[in-house]
């Protein structure tokens, strides 16, 4: 893949790459776009070995998946505290706002493990097949519905108390 | 059920402000330049690697012909010195002229492994 191929794709892809990023970061926009210039230079290097029998968008969610998995480990705390800035910046967004409502669920989604956040927010913001999502997160087919499954449990939960408190 | 068509409704309608894709896109091209650069490097640095690679291999195969001619050749050439000289050193050196000549030619082969060592260790 030339360098100018690889720029067309990724321009193509960018916008929601980078809003998955944030939506795993917690509304950090600075981290999320860290992490995904992080992945896309992964993604350059890497591109002279991209088989074209995977979807060019799954491949790349795969990459940036991974850098944002070694964040996480980096920074090793798999949940975010809700007085933590990014949890800030997620209340203090403007679409936030103005759907004060929606707040629970962002801050709940916030609480789930990696895993789980990732697999829900492929599934209902990317509304990425579960075959996809099994191959940009590496985990087996049937891993990922119990992940969605438990993740919606846990969602629901988590929003039932953030309604109470 | 209800959930989760709410978590779908709220979801896919989250669309959150993005920094601008412009600048996101320059900044990118930045770094992609830099990778051209160190990728450059790297090639010039692999030709490099494999020339050095390609001098010692022929310096190894002349230097270990012309000792392996020698040790072929050395019984008969030295023989006659031996019963000429009387030097329990040279009858020393003359009864361990294989390991002698073995050790020589290791010596050698690993001299020429050094610029190939130093190029390697430089490259990484």
């Amino acid at each position: 893949m030339t360098r100018e191929e690889f720029i067309k794709n990724v321009t193509a892809e960018q916008e929601g790459l980078r809003r998955f990023l944030l939506a795993l970061c917690g509304g950090d926009r600075a981290q999320a776009d860290d992490l995904a210039q992080s992945a896309l230079v992964k993604a350059y290097v890497a591109s002279a070995d991209y088989i074209p029998r995977v979807k060019f968008s799954t491949w790349l969610y795969r990459i940036a998946y991974n850098c944002f998995i070694d964040y996480v480990r980096k920074k090793k705390p798999n949940t975010i505290d809700e007085t933590s800035p990014e949890a800030q910046n997620l209340a203090d967004d403007s679409r936030a706002d103005s759907r004060f409502e929606h707040q629970d669920l962002y801050a709940a989604i916030e609480k789930l493990p990696p895993n789980e956040k990732a697999v829900i927010l492929l599934f209902y913001m990317e509304d990425r097949p579960i075959k996809e999502i099994s191959t940009i997160l590496s985990i087996p087919e049937g891993t990922i519905k119990s992940h969605l499954s438990r993740g919606r449990e846990h969602l629901k939960t988590l929003m039932s108390y953030e309604r109470r408190s | 059920m209800k959930e989760d068509l709410e978590i779908k409704e709220l979801l896919s309608d989250y669309q959150p402000e993005l920094t601008d894709s412009a600048d996101f896109m320059a900044s990118l091209n930045e770094k992609l330049d830099v990778v051209e650069d160190v990728k450059v490097y790297h090639e010039r640095q692999i030709h490099k690697y494999r020339r050095v690679l390609f001098i010692a291999l022929v310096a190894g195969a002349v230097v270990g012909g012309l000792l392996a001619a020698f040790i072929l050749l050395a019984p008969a050439t030295f023989g006659e010195f031996y019963l000429l000289l009387d030097s329990s050193f040279f009858v020393f050196l003359m009864t361990y002229r294989t390991w002698f000549l073995l050790a020589a030619a290791i010596l050698i082969t690993a001299a020429c492994t050094v610029p190939v060592l130093r190029t390697r260790s430089a490259s990484n």
